[in-house]
């Protein structure tokens, strides 16, 4: 669905470079912010934006048929041996952090959860506040969709690979999980940071064998011991650098940092 | 000649209809049918340590092994702790960014855990292990496994019965809600409505079937959602019950229009021997117009459900999308639709994910289309025009 919302930046056509960008949803909004800004400033290049998730991007990019694949995980081990099988050296580069937000119902007394007890509400081991220390209110997780980014990287690293329980609420949009959470006082979240409106309340949480309990952050200092957060990377084939190199170098520049945070992330 | 010509345009266009739903069916079962007949776990290979006796085990063994939930011992394995090793969760096992070697390297130590079970690509497989069969039951994982998982590694977990439970319930509430209301309104409209008020009702109904669903939808999440949860006491209130109200009322443009068409169509001269004989008007609508308009308002009702359970939007956004087997329309529900639309954006073309959600497709064509062959048997095939 997202696939056909990643829209395609072709400007007006004739003689200039055309750079491919393709791969993650979650990265998308970004290079299109960048993609505008660039090309407001650069006429003789044309940049295409496409979606279709971390693993099409990587994919196209084994193939050659983008510059730049956006991917919000790391490559995995099989893509790595085909890439070595293929004699092909890829640079890693973040460009951002995306960082989720655990966020309950304002009038939730709760403040701050560890690691563990986030596993343990997403997998259905606790199942009422009073067990965190909380008023007695039945606990109700509200989780994304499988077919989102986010969905996997909180499966991977706050339930370290266990299933969902199965009466978690799936919700197919961010905006949707904010206004579900806001009107359901059991509720417990997670979002992009962007999308946090007074409307929730944040939590402390606390990594694995970490006793001090920390909020999500704006700036990649801060961000250090937050169990949350994830980067954000563009890969490109380095024999192909020079394509990409001028473009790359605004997304590392001072203007390329604030498309960043105004577009939500942290730089 | 010009009619001739006519014709043939006309029945080009016929036929144009009917190659693209002939196309799209085939393409459906296409997709669908391998869900069934093909394994998840295509290009993995299962393989233990060489002393482990077992030689096969059910897909389901292998998913209480890799969920802990049961050791080697409960299936007659050897006593050693379990260590899965699949594509998942492989980064655990082996360090990021580590060269080829150092990964054979890393595998080589693992196979030699007494306790471990291996689900990986035949090329990473280390040497010294001894292969696993791993059986798998197309049609018993699909339809009568209550578990809906379709991205779990190493086995996914696809069963139907939550999701059709789910759209069952969403129709039947959808049902309750529109077919009483639908004749109602029709009723009101063909016998009490004055004349001069007949085309402002009109162009409200086609306005209420015109409205897009997603508005539909986000209304009900923010207004009736709420509604739910106080009226019933509950915690949340993204319900089946919710998602089955919102339906109701959306189709009831459809199920009214249906059933004043057929109310129209009473011959005027049975209408005028029921008053002859001094009937009144009620006696004559329960005895006489409902009793004679039967057949259509089961055609209408079919035809509504038939809508009802093909509406992907507004129970995406109302129905908590949870895929528990639901007991009481007061749970989350995932219906079908709601399934396809909300996972197939991210599965991979030609991957065991998609096809599973073409299956769905599949089943959610069938239904639709025995309720609307069911309606066409039992339409009046004596209506009058």
């Amino acid at each position: 669905m997202r696939y056909l919302l990643g829209s395609l930046f072709l400007l007006s056509c004739t003689r200039r470079d055309l750079i491919v960008i393709k791969g993650s949803d979650t990265v998308l909004p970004l290079s299109q912010a960048f993609a505008e800004s660039f090309l407001s400033k650069n006429a003789d290049v044309l940049i295409s934006v496409t979606g279709g998730g971390s693993g099409v991007g990587i994919a196209a990019l084994m193939n050659g048929d983008t510059d730049i694949a956006m991917s919000s995980r790391p490559l995995k081990l099989s893509e790595r041996l085909k890439l070595s099988e293929r004699g092909k050296v890829l640079i890693e580069d973040t460009v951002a952090w995306d960082v989720l937000a655990i966020c309950v119902h304002p009038s939730n007394p709760i403040q701050k959860l560890t690691r563990a007890q986030l596993a343990d509400i997403y997998t259905g081991k606790v199942k009422n506040w009073r067990e965190l220390g909380g008023a007695d209110l039945p606990i109700l997780p509200y989780s994304r969709e499988s077919s989102s980014g986010t969905f996997e990287f909180f499966r991977e690293h706050i339930l370290k690979g266990q299933d969902f329980a199965s009466d978690v609420r799936f919700i197919p949009a961010t905006g949707m999980m904010v206004q579900s959470i806001s009107q359901t006082p059991g509720a417990i979240g997670y979002i992009g940071i962007a999308y946090v409106t007074p409307a929730v309340k944040v939590l402390a949480i606390a990594q694995d064998g970490d006793t001090v309990y920390r909020y999500p952050a704006r700036s990649r200092v801060e961000l250090q011991n937050y169990p949350i957060a994830r980067p954000l990377y563009y890969y490109y084939d380095s024999a192909r650098a020079g394509r990409v190199r001028k473009y790359l170098q605004f997304v590392h520049s001072g203007e390329g940092r604030a498309v960043v945070q105004k577009v939500g992330y942290v730089p | 000649m010009r009619r001739t010509l006519g014709k043939r345009i006309l029945q080009a266009a016929a036929l144009s209809t009917f190659l693209v739903l002939l196309g799209l069916t085939i393409f459906l079962f296409r997709e669908g049918l391998p869900a069934i007949f093909e394994a998840p776990y295509k290009g993995t290979q299962f393989a233990v340590h060489p002393e482990n006796p077992l030689t096969t085990l059910t897909s389901n063994q292998i998913r209480s092994l890799v969920k802990k939930e049961k050791g080697w011992i409960n299936v007659g394995g050897p006593e050693a702790p379990v260590i899965a090793v699949h594509l998942a969760n492989i980064e655990r096992f082996v360090p990021a960014g580590a060269s080829p070697e150092r990964i054979k390297r890393a595998l080589d130590s693992l196979a030699e855990l007494k306790g471990i079970l291996f689900a990986l690509p035949p090329s990473f497989l280390p040497t010294k292990t001894k292969p696993l069969q791993v059986k798998w039951s197309g049609w018993r994982e699909v339809f009568a496994s209550a578990q809906w998982s379709p991205t779990y590694e190493p086995i996914p977990s696809v069963g139907f019965l939550p999701l059709l439970a789910g759209s069952l319930w969403v129709s039947l509430i959808g049902l309750i809600v529109v077919v009483p209301l639908g004749i109602a309104m029709a009723v009101y409209v063909v016998e009490f409505l004055p004349k001069s008020m007949y085309y402002p009702v009109k162009i409200l109904w086609e306005l209420l079937s015109g409205l897009p669903s997603v508005v539909v939808g986000f209304w009900g999440l923010v207004v009736v959602v709420p509604w739910i949860k106080k009226a019933f006491g509950l915690s949340a209130g993204e319900t089946a019950l919710t998602a089955g109200l919102l339906l109701g009322w959306m189709t009831l443009p459809l199920m009214a229009s249906l059933v004043e068409e057929a109310l129209r169509s009473i011959p005027r001269l049975l209408e005028e021997s029921s008053y002859g004989l001094g009937a009144t008007q009620w006696q004559t609508i329960i005895r006489l117009k409902l009793p004679y308009v039967l057949p259509s308002i089961a055609t209408a009702t079919l035809l509504s459900a038939g809508r009802i359970i093909g509406e992907t939007m507004v129970v995406l956004m109302v129905s908590g999308n949870s895929p528990l087997l639901p007991l009481s329309p007061l749970h989350p529900v995932r219906t079908l639709p709601a399934t396809i639309a909300a996972e197939l954006g991210e599965a991979p073309v030609g991957s065991y994910h998609y096809h599973v959600l073409f299956l769905l497709g599949m089943v959610l064509f069938l239904l639709t289309l025995g309720l609307n062959l069911l309606a066409y048997f039992i339409s009046p095939r004596h209506a009058k025009v």
